[in-house]
């Protein structure tokens, strides 16, 4: 009886330690390079292609999947190998970009240099762009597969990433929706500073500072605004006028262009105060 | 037990109370508040009485209001409900709109709400009424309260103002008392214009105007009783007496008085008509104007060797110059209704200036100055507006030209022109006529 508990448990963790190494996520979606090739041919676009020439922060090299393989091989150093190749044997335009990659491994043959006719060069020079750019997109939509694995990216979180990292890739990777980074909040600062309107004859404004409490809800826009100092709002006139024109910022800028999206879900459930300073 | 719960509280209260995040915002725009104010519904005097409204609001220069072509949505009297999307579109930031009846006792009365549209949050839901020929009092009582609820200053705008109406030939004027509301309408005449007349002013309890009159050849300060239309002389003086101005109690008038080649400043009782000598220099003490809580006044002297502005208390004590520009002349001093300010005349190197400065001299700011000339300032009583006379150069012909009344917002901007049937001079401001709240 004991030997057989045993023997069921080291059984057990064996499985255990080898579902690890295999990556147990990737048997999810075995099926996920197909996926990609469609959207690698999408986004052939010039402005996406200097995008992606940024490293990618964070990317891991698993060995065990083709499609793993395929990353390694277009990494940024293996890349720059190929330099040399492409420049000396120039390859025909018609050749598969997929067809090319086991061929980045071939070491470089000095044979071919005198093979090649000078006239071939110039066309050499775009054409190993263009494949530099092809490997980076294909990292890249390799990246965008790893990250559609994940099945919990929320709306929010979404936006969130649209207006952050305009483009740069890995921007957002070590935000993990905690907190507002210093371009969001100079975002929200900025988009509610366009809807501050006041009147520039109340005495005294020029020293006032008015403090409003903005609570959101789960959406990201505004549930309630609250001043912070009750009393001045009732017994001071210009600090009312000078306030409410405040709350009124608040309430157009998120009527009408919604900046308070980009506090992540977290910091929604917490008030933001607010310091308007003529 | 009870000290692991008052640990559990107070962990939880700081939790709490912590403050996720804090975003500074520095730095207001200050544009004119858009603003809609839909037709009001109801009897015939309502276009005109929107008219009032849409005038008064745009003239403070805080408001823009939002062509009414552009709304989507059109209310239907004062129980309407706002669509907030509509209102939201054409970003409009507060809605006015209202109703008017007639009643059975021949008055009109309006009925309006004031919505924040972003917020959509009613600021205000009020009726009033008036006699049915005091139609347009009832537009000027609504912008007040509209203006009050979003700019928090006192109102202004149902008020009058007393003038020197001024026609014919330039070497014979005729100079002529005349009366108005703020916006221009409702103008009347006062005097017949028999004789000349000068710098009037209004009595804080609004029953009296005060005004200088060369009756019988010689210049004196006469008193108007609004309501009988019964003209008093203040007194029987050896000199001649200018310059008149209230006191904030309308008890006592305080003026100058120039005897044996010397002015000087005297205060009046009117009750008692009991005289009292403020000054005793023998410079030119003129234009006193009382401080709003009735303990000091501002006037203008040349003691110096050229003409300055002087504090002192009300008996005569504790002078103090508080104007010190090195080149140019300081006149006629007001004291704005809220204290913060004296609006005065500058003239330096031959041009005319109206500005302002604290009441210890400090903050000297020049508000208007591009004209031939400017005088006679006068606050708005709410101390928010000044109005003075301005004349222009005619420079096609190289003359003066007409001279009429403008206002000027305390912040220096928003000058605006007031219509006036014939030239005006010497504007005075009268005080609120409706009772606040």
């Amino acid at each position: 009886m004991w030997h057989s508990s045993f023997f069921y448990s080291i059984l057990l963790h064996t499985a255990i330690i080898l579902a690890l190494f295999i990556s147990i996520p990737s048997w999810k979606h075995p099926d996920e390079k197909p996926q990609s090739v469609p959207i690698l041919i999408d986004l052939k676009n010039i402005k996406i292609a200097e995008k992606t020439h940024l490293p990618v922060k964070g990317e891991k090299v698993e060995s065990s999947k083709p499609v793993q393989k395929t990353t390694s091989a277009l990494a940024p150093k293996k890349v720059e190998k190929i330099v040399p190749v492409e420049k000396e044997t120039p390859r025909p335009e018609s050749k598969a970009l997929l067809d090319k990659m086991p061929a980045v491994k071939n070491k470089p043959k000095p044979v071919a240099k005198p093979v090649v006719p000078p006239s071939v060069k110039p066309q050499a020079k775009p054409k190993k762009s263009d494949e530099e750019d092809m490997e980076q997109l294909l990292a890249s939509v390799e990246k965008m597969g790893k990250n559609l694995k994940s099945t919990s990216v929320s709306a929010s979180a979404k936006n969130k990433t649209e207006g952050q990292d305009k483009g740069i890739k890995g921007g957002v990777s070590s935000d993990e929706g905690e907190t507002l980074t210093i371009s969001q909040i100079d975002f929200i600062s900025t988009t509610v500073r366009k809807y501050w309107n006041r009147d520039l004859g109340i005495e005294g404004a020029e020293n006032m500072k008015i403090d409003l409490r903005i609570f959101l809800d789960s959406t990201g826009h505004v549930r309630n605004v609250e001043f912070s100092d009750q009393a001045r709002y009732h017994s001071d006139a210009g600090y009312r006028s000078m306030a409410e024109s405040a709350r009124r910022a608040v309430y157009m800028s998120d009527r009408l262009e919604s900046p308070f999206v980009v506090v992540p879900e977290k910091l929604r459930r917490e008030d933001i105060v607010f310091t308007f300073i003529p | 037990m009870k000290k692991i719960w008052f640990c559990v509280v107070l962990c939880l209260m700081a939790f709490s109370s912590k403050a996720a995040l804090r975003i500074d915002v520095v730095g207001a725009q200050s544009n004119p508040m858009p603003i809609a104010v839909a037709d009001f519904v109801g009897e015939s005097v309502s276009p005109g009485v929107r008219e009032v409204i849409v005038s008064n609001l745009e003239r403070s220069g805080l408001f823009r209001v939002i062509d009414k072509d552009a709304y989507i949505q059109k209310m239907e009297g004062v129980q309407s409900v706002p669509n907030w999307a509509d209102w939201q579109t054409i970003n409009a930031q507060a809605l006015l709109y209202g109703t008017v009846e007639r009643t059975d006792d021949g008055r009109y009365k309006i009925s309006f709400r004031l919505w924040d549209v972003f917020e959509g949050q009613p600021l205000l839901a009020k009726s009033l009424s008036l006699p049915a020929q005091e139609w347009r009092r009832l537009g000027h009582m609504v912008s007040d309260m509209v203006y009050s609820r979003l700019t928090s200053e006192d109102e202004y705008f149902d008020t009058r103002v007393v003038y020197i109406s001024e026609s014919g030939n330039p070497l014979r004027r005729q100079k002529r008392l005349a009366i108005m509301d703020q916006d221009g309408s409702g103008h009347h005449y006062l005097t017949d214009g028999k004789v000349m007349v000068l710098t009037p002013r209004f009595s804080p309890n609004m029953q009296k105007i005060a005004y200088m009159s060369y009756k019988g050849g010689k210049p004196r300060v006469y008193l108007l009783d609004l309501k009988t239309g019964k003209e008093e002389w203040l007194g029987t003086f050896s000199g001649m007496t200018f310059a008149p101005r209230f006191s904030p109690d309308s008890s006592k008038l305080i003026f100058s008085m120039a005897q044996n080649g010397n002015t000087e400043i005297y205060e009046q009782n009117l009750r008692t008509k009991e005289l009292k000598r403020l000054t005793n220099h023998p410079a030119i003490d003129t234009t006193p104007s009382y401080s709003p809580d009735g303990k000091k006044i501002v006037f203008s002297s040349d003691r110096s060797g050229s003409q300055q502005l002087y504090v002192m208390d009300t008996d005569g004590k504790d002078v103090k110059r508080i104007s010190f520009g090195s080149k140019g002349a300081y006149a006629t001093p007001v004291w704005s209704p809220r204290g913060d300010y004296i609006a005065f005349t500058k003239i330096q190197d031959g041009a005319f200036f109206i500005g302002v400065m604290r009441p210890d001299g400090s903050g000297e700011r020049l508000l208007v100055m591009d004209a031939y000339m400017v005088e006679s300032p006068t606050w708005s009583p709410n101390g928010r507006v000044l109005m003075y006379s301005k004349q222009m150069l005619n420079e096609e012909e190289g003359s003066v030209g007409k001279s009429g009344l403008y206002s000027i917002d305390v912040t220096g901007y928003n000058e605006q022109h007031i219509p006036t049937p014939n030239d005006a001079t010497d504007p005075a401001w009268s005080p609120l006529l409706h009772s606040k709240k």
